[in-house]
């Protein structure tokens, strides 16, 4: 085991991308333990690869980046406009309500800080709002991007620990809508205090209306995707292959934003971020079956329960690891790599694994945030030409909202669980 | 001097250009294909009460052969997701080293996995299919021909280090927007 944790350790310090660390890491360890299984390498690898489920998350890539192109983004600032702009700090408030429309929609939180900070970070100064405040709002609310479903991460959570998707993505509703709310009630606090302006809106109704009109064909959207998926309609590859359809749809013929000839760019650019994703999960099956030959699963459960600590003790240790690894390695990978050490231990303090499916994707996406790669901070800071480190202390107040989702995820079951089982039946 | 090196190195770059920009595009296609099965199976289903015998199965052998594909393509774009905080902090001479050294590493393995996959393929790649009844080893072909294929552009990256000087792995830099 020290030769697959030191060897990852070491090739990912040098820059070999992660897909390839996690492959010539666990090469390592079969030539120095087990050299006859190398022979199955490519069988695991091709495993890996061969994963029918993980279309969809081809697919859900693909139709967050045409309702993207189709102007979407100005369209949910518009309407959310309606609904927050007329407060205290108006267009603060408006980032994080688009924000939390925008994870339904994106399933991205990358996505949602390049989309957002572009149109709102530039107007937000212009209206007097400080750089550093326009900017942290900005990144600390695209973490919902990828907690409010449909959620590329939660998919591929779905995988590894061979949960339903419809449950995942009804468990994390509530904590990703809860982190939007609570981000709204600190940006008018914060505005109130330091007097950011109210947005004047036109009074004429058949105005107001064509806003409304306009983000409510967007809303449908992931309403459309997730009921098709909990309702049993449609598959989740099903439910996102469909929800391309009615971007394309939408986009050229009600928000006419969207250029068929862009469509083959985007099926590139989707496939490509695709295949970045899946050699990962490829490679990382190697990982994965070594923590199985190495029982390591079972140790580490073995490990926390004997510590003679209270499991909230444990569950707060595992949430310090999950945010930790956030900071240092990207979501999928870090899913990938966590997932199967944890879940097992976890399930046996009682915690479900949808629980702990929301538990680990909120605690990660706090990690695209936090320096030194945090990936939403460098496009924000592109965005803003703000150093990552100002951008990520003006965040700093508003993260408060994901810590005290993470502690209602951790300790109150329903808070995740109520949903689904209202919804799907059981008690999963 | 100066000249016939700009003018190799622009090859060198210019074909693994040419690799990666035909193997982004397949991949594109086989999206393409993808979605459209998908889409039609919904409608069939819900309009028409019928199937199109092994679509998903296609589907699926679509999906390989997009990983298997886009992953050398990424190699060259240097798409792939990597911590370059160390990385970046070194001086150019090192960092060229340093990129050599990752693109011999993903050689190596993949050159591994490639010679492996042979027997592999001759062992069980005679099955067939459940549905369309298609040798596995049209679909496992789909290994050695993506480990090649990162072979090929992990040499053509080191060429332009050597060359040229160029750095080519640049890391997570750009927005992975799976996350």
């Amino acid at each position: 085991m020290p030769v697959l944790l030191i060897s990852l350790a070491v090739l990912l310090l040098i820059g070999v991308p992660i897909a390839y660390s996690l492959g010539i890491s666990g090469m390592l360890y079969f030539v120095v333990h087990q050299p006859a299984l190398l022979e199955i390498l490519p069988q695991r690898v091709f495993a890996g690869m061969d994963t029918y489920a993980m279309v969809a998350l081809a697919l859900f890539v693909l139709m967050g980046l045409v309702m993207n192109e189709g102007g979407m983004t100005t369209r949910l600032i518009d309407f959310s406009l309606v609904f927050v702009g007329r407060f205290r700090g108006g267009l603060g408030l408006v980032n994080v309500f688009a924000s939390m429309i925008f994870g339904g929609i994106s399933g991205s939180s990358v996505s949602d800080t390049a989309s957002v900070g572009a149109v709102l970070i530039p107007q937000m100064r212009r209206k007097g709002y400080s750089a550093e405040f326009a900017s942290g709002i900005t990144v600390a609310s695209s973490t919902m991007g990828m907690i409010i479903p449909p959620s590329v991460p939660m998919v591929i959570y779905a995988l590894v620990s061979e949960q339903s998707v419809g449950r995942l993505f009804l468990g994390s509703l509530i904590p990703g809508v809860t982190i939007g709310v609570l981000m709204l009630g600190i940006t008018f606090l914060i505005s109130t205090r330091k007097r950011y302006p109210k947005e004047e809106l036109s009074p004429d109704a058949k105005e107001v209306w064509t806003r409304l009109r306009k983000g409510l064909v967007a809303i449908a959207m992931p309403v459309f995707v997730i009921g098709s998926v909990v309702l049993g309609i449609a598959t989740a590859t099903e439910s996102a292959g469909i929800g391309v359809l009615y971007a394309i749809v939408v986009g050229v013929f009600v928000i006419r934003g969207f250029k068929l000839s862009a469509l083959p760019r985007l099926l590139k650019q989707s496939a490509m971020t695709s295949a970045t994703v899946m050699i990962i999960i490829a490679l990382s099956n190697l990982y994965i079956w070594i923590l199985a030959l190495e029982r390591i699963p079972l140790r580490v459960a073995t490990f926390l329960g004997g510590l003679e600590l209270p499991a909230f003790a444990i569950i707060l240790a595992v949430n310090a690891v999950i945010l930790l690894t956030g900071t240092f390695v990207d979501v999928t990978p870090a899913i990938l790599l966590l997932t199967p050490v944890f879940l097992p231990a976890m399930v046996a303090l009682g915690m479900s694994p949808i629980q702990f499916g929301v538990l680990l994707i909120s605690g990660l996406a706090v990690g695209l945030v936090t320096p030194p790669v945090g990936i939403c901070l460098n496009v924000a800071s592109a965005i803003s030409k703000l150093p990552i480190g100002a951008i990520f202390k003006a965040a700093l107040p508003f993260l408060v909202a994901n810590a005290i989702t993470l502690l209602l995820i951790s300790f109150f079951r329903p808070f995740t669980l109520w949903l689904p089982n209202i919804l799907m039946g059981g008690a999963g | 001097m100066n000249l016939e090196y700009t003018v190799s190195s622009r090859k060198i770059h210019q074909l693994g250009d040419g690799i990666t920009s035909f193997l982004e595009w397949t991949v594109a296609a086989c999206l393409a294909v993808i979605l459209t099965i998908t889409i039609l199976l919904v409608m069939l289903r819900y309009l028409f009460n019928t199937h199109i015998k092994g679509a998903n199965e296609l589907a699926s052998y679509l999906f390989v052969y997009m990983t298997a594909l886009g992953a050398p393509a990424a190699v060259f774009r240097s798409d792939h997701i990597a911590l370059s905080v160390l990385v970046k902090r070194l001086p150019q001479t090192w960092r060229r080293f340093s990129d050599i050294l990752v693109q011999l590493l993903i050689i190596v393995m993949n050159a591994v996995i490639l010679s492996y996959s042979f027997a592999w393929i001759r062992g069980v790649g005679s099955f067939v299919s459940p549905v369309l009844r298609i040798p596995n080893r049209f679909i496992q072909v789909s290994v050695p021909i993506g480990c090649s294929a990162t072979i090929v552009i992990s040499t053509i990256n080191i060429l332009r280090v050597a060359v040229e000087g160029e750095i080519v792995t640049r890391g997570a830099d750009r927005a992975g927007l799976a996350d």
